[in-house]
């Protein structure tokens, strides 16, 4: 009834007038985008979590065939870790001793948390996972996270209780890496690609198929030495181009993340 | 009245729980359908200029929310999209299954096109043909499949025949 005068309008007329009041919604929403955006996913974080665990669960039920298969290659992977494992103490003793005889300082080790990932990304363009800790657990924009020693993404947006972590594998992230083998650095980058569950490197020198990837530490948003993936792909080379591509596993499956390590402090 | 926009409401919230989670889990090629963008298709063609852009910016909100597009790209272009769909219902036939997935698709094309654009206008610079080939066809192509069924559940809840 209140709205009678707007009915009497020419349809096309009533567009414009709603497309302009858009415009001006859009506009008084950018500063508070982010109270608007917390507040949301502070309402939805609680109900999220409980639907994630769901899912999960009914597809860890699903893949429950796959099982016997899995345990019986993981044992063989177990074996040949657990001398890895011996091998490397050694070499962390060696490393030690040597180091105390040169007088260089030990490396930083870091504190983490850890923070369950209670829904992922709802749209297709970016990559990023909500976690159940915020503010108040001490998490602030920027903080690295990892898994298992590898990298998973850096936080981008914190709210009292729930932080975004936008992963290796978003087309806004760009992480500082050296190749472990040959040293030779370079950026790993996020983006669109046939599989988009892979990164890419651009790089100067030489990488090869297998190779590892690292973080450098260079600029100093992640910290030295995490592993990022392996080599998967070497662009072919192009001519008069300074740099060469390489393709970049994560050596996590990221779509499957349910908990993550947030470094709190270096 | 009242009933019909809570129910509303709980659709969108419903609605992103379902994107944030369980699809997650139906992706292909790493890729989703956009079911929010759907629900803001299925208030344009059946409910009017009002509640499309209601429910544009609605959706708009929490799809922003819950992914790291910053800024209020998708709430603009969202209720935009369906603010102009809206008014050209009038044209648009929508009652067999196949019409159904050709909106969907053309919607859903042409709304995540003017994200990409948006993009471009927030500095953020993606490749158009990755963008192109890698995001916005396979996820016009797999919302276009999903929506007729969502439709259907639509229609139901909303009593429409």
């Amino acid at each position: 009834m209140r709205l009678k005068w707007f009915q009497n309008l020419r349809p096309s007329v009533q567009i414009f007038v709603l497309a302009a009041l858009l415009c001006v919604f859009v506009l008084l929403y950018l500063p508070f985008s982010k109270c608007v955006g917390s507040l949301i996913v502070s309402f939805l974080s609680p109900a999220l979590s409980v639907s994630e665990n769901i899912s999960s669960n009914a597809q860890d039920f699903l893949a429950f065939q796959n099982l016997n298969e899995e345990n019986k290659r993981l044992r063989g992977k177990l074996d040949q870790l657990t001398s890895q494992l011996v091998q490397l103490q050694d070499i962390a003793l060696e490393n030690e001793r040597l180091r105390g005889l040169l007088s260089i300082p030990q490396k930083a080790s870091y504190q983490a948390q850890a923070a369950i990932v209670i829904s992922k990304d709802s749209s297709n363009w970016t990559k990023t996972v909500m976690i159940n800790k915020g503010s108040v657990d001490g998490i602030c924009k920027g903080a690295t996270c990892v898994f298992h020693g590898s990298l998973v993404g850096t936080v981008i947006d914190v709210t009292a209780l729930v932080s975004k972590v936008a992963l290796i594998t978003d087309f806004n992230s760009k992480i500082p890496a050296k190749i472990v083998r040959n040293r030779e650095e370079g950026i790993v980058f996020g983006g669109w690609w046939g599989n988009s569950g892979f990164c890419r490197m651009k790089y100067i020198q030489k990488a090869e198929i297998g190779d590892k990837v690292i973080t450098s530490g260079l600029g100093g948003i992640y910290p030295k030495g995490i592993l990022i993936g392996e080599v998967e792909s070497i662009a072919e080379e192009q001519k008069d181009k300074l740099y060469k591509i390489a393709t970049v596993r994560p050596a996590l499956e990221l779509s499957n993340l349910e908990e993550i390590m947030v470094i709190t402090q270096e | 009245m009242k009933a019909k926009k809570s129910l509303v409401l709980i659709l969108v919230v419903l609605f992103t729980m379902l994107q944030c989670t369980v699809l997650n889990y139906l992706q292909v090629f790493k890729i989703k359908p956009d079911i929010l963008l759907i629900l803001v298709l299925f208030f344009s063609l059946y409910y009017g200029r009002f509640y499309a852009l209601g429910v544009g910016v609605l959706c708009g909100l929490f799809a922003q929310a819950t992914s790291g597009i910053g800024s209020g790209a998708v709430v603009f272009v969202y209720a935009l999209g369906g603010l102009i769909l809206a008014h050209l219902t009038s044209f648009i036939y929508k009652q067999n299954i196949l019409s159904q997935m050709l909106i969907s698709f053309i919607f859903t094309f042409l709304v995540y096109l003017s994200l990409f654009f948006t993009f471009h206008l927030l500095d953020i610079q993606p490749p158009l043909l990755n963008a192109l080939f890698f995001v916005i066809l396979p996820a016009s192509f797999y919302t276009a499949c999903i929506a007729p069924f969502l439709f259907y559940f639509l229609k139901m809840a909303f009593n429409i025949r």
